[in-house]
């Protein structure tokens, strides 16, 4: 027997032998276990936070043409709570998970046979939207904005403005005012980022002018860590350490 | 006395609003899903950023999980894609500016297994085996990346041909021939060390798994199995 190429069945043999003897044994680094816990309780707050938005059962199929914009707005109808009140919140229920995917989810396929890779901060995909509705489901109902929750359906309508010239002071500022109550905002939008942990304080920032997240970290002895992410980047546009 | 939830049963907890349910299924099949992304990204840092977008994307998407195979191999898929469309997209932005923290990353050069060939974990592997295997996944970086797939599943993860194609979404036949392809190629790469005297009684293929015991109850396979 030989291979496609007219390999040997030894030698493919002797191959597949040598890749066995490569395989990875190692256990997940902690450092990466650390991260993807991070994240995970970052997914855990972001769809807590949905679950608290009114939804409607959507009882005809007309609805379905119900817009992204509207859909993710319905999603902010929640009050503003802190990050680690989020996680410790446990799950409100099978509608709230629905509407919190719908807010928040990335591109979603349809099927477990369309497992494709993972695109974590990607735009919200209307497509994935009508997938649920698709399923009898249950979306974000009515847009207004609930205002006995004390939120606002843009998170930026009141953010601090942070120039990278002058991040340091302009963050520094931003942390004695910190107002987190933008949590549901931002994961309405896409904007929560994954770096952000159960006790951060999350605030909607305007980063020279772009809708930006900061998180920031505990303070500690050796001063205050910061991150701030635009919403179009994938990563962390800054990174800061505000003295103590 | 209960038993333990189900993988499936996990998955439709956290389908139904349960926010601890997703957390304990990756938990159980994290080290696995981890060695697949390690050794298809080549290096600890795309393997983890890999591994991190399919944990969003399983999460957020559970919801679409028919149950038409098993979680498990539904879990590895979306870890593969992941992998592969970073890779994917490494490529495209091979053009781009170099990142600022470019020193502060292991080297990358010779593609994307060069990293893996850094300091591995355990130190035993340093001792037993370091240059061979450090051979192996360079050998296995040059490779075309649907080819280094299937020949993580099923040459180095021990995954039957079947379950290979239902990760990776495609027929046994291609599985087996993208197999065959990538060990010939190695076979020119790797050429001394295929001549080595005790070669042949190297370590055996790894045991592959049934769809329904991954991943605790290894079986091995028939070489009809293994593809190729």
């Amino acid at each position: 027997m030989t291979g496609h190429d007219g390999t040997g069945h030894d030698e493919q043999e002797l191959v597949r032998r040598l890749l066995a003897a490569s395989r990875a044994e190692e256990p997940l680094p902690p450092d990466v276990a650390a991260r993807l816990d991070d994240a995970l309780a970052a997914l855990v707050a972001e769809r807590t936070v949905s679950a608290g938005a009114s939804v409607t059962p959507l009882s005809r199929r007309r609805r379905r043409v119900v817009s992204w914009a509207v859909a993710a707005a319905a999603a902010v109808v929640v009050g503003g709570v802190a990050v680690g009140q989020l996680v410790s919140n446990s799950g409100e229920g099978d509608a709230g998970s629905t509407a919190a995917d719908s807010a928040a989810g990335p591109s979603v396929l349809a099927s477990d046979d369309a497992g494709a890779g993972g695109l974590p901060e990607a735009a919200p995909d209307p497509d994935a939207q009508e997938d649920r509705e698709d399923g009898g489901g249950l979306v974000a109902g009515d847009p207004q904005p609930d205002r006995s929750g004390g939120a606002t359906t843009d998170p930026w309508a009141r953010a601090s403005r942070v120039a990278t010239a002058t991040a340091e002071r302009d963050l520094a500022a931003l942390v004695a005012t910190a107002d987190p109550g933008v949590v549901a905002g931002l994961a309405a939008q896409g904007c929560l980022p994954r770096e952000v942990r159960p006790d951060d304080t999350v605030v909607a920032v305007l980063l020279d002018g772009r809708p930006a997240t900061a998180l920031l970290r505990p303070a500690g002895p050796r001063g205050q860590r910061v991150l701030v992410r635009a919403c179009d980047d994938e990563r962390p546009t800054l990174r800061l350490r505000l003295a103590p | 006395m209960t038993s333990p939830p189900t993988d499936a049963e996990l998955l439709a907890a956290h389908v139904a609003g349960d926010p601890h349910a997703f957390g304990e299924l990756f938990g159980r099949h994290r080290d696995r899903l981890w060695a697949v992304a390690l050794r298809t990204m080549g290096n600890p840092e795309d393997a983890a950023d890999g591994l991190q977008d399919a944990m969003v994307a399983a999460f957020r998407r559970a919801g679409s999980f028919r149950g038409d195979s098993a979680v498990t191999t539904w879990l590895h898929r979306v870890v593969v894609n992941a992998c592969l469309d970073r890779l994917r997209a490494a490529k495209v932005r091979a053009a781009d500016p170099l990142p600022d923290d470019l020193d502060q990353r292991r080297p990358a050069a010779g593609g994307p297994a060069a990293g893996a060939s850094a300091q591995p974990a355990d130190p035993a592997d340093v001792v037993v085996g370091h240059e061979r295997r450090d051979r192996v996944l360079a050998a296995l970086a040059r490779l075309p990346d649907e080819q280094r797939a299937a020949l993580v599943l099923v040459d180095m993860e021990g995954y039957p041909v079947a379950e290979a194609a239902r990760i990776l979404g495609c027929a046994e036949g291609t599985v087996k021939s993208r197999c065959s392809r990538g060990r010939s190629r190695l076979a020119q790469h790797l050429a001394d060390l295929l001549t080595e005297p005790g070669n042949p009684a190297g370590p055996p293929p790894v045991p592959s798994r049934e769809p329904s015991a991954l991943p605790t109850e290894p079986r091995r396979h028939g070489p009809e199995e293994v593809g190729g």
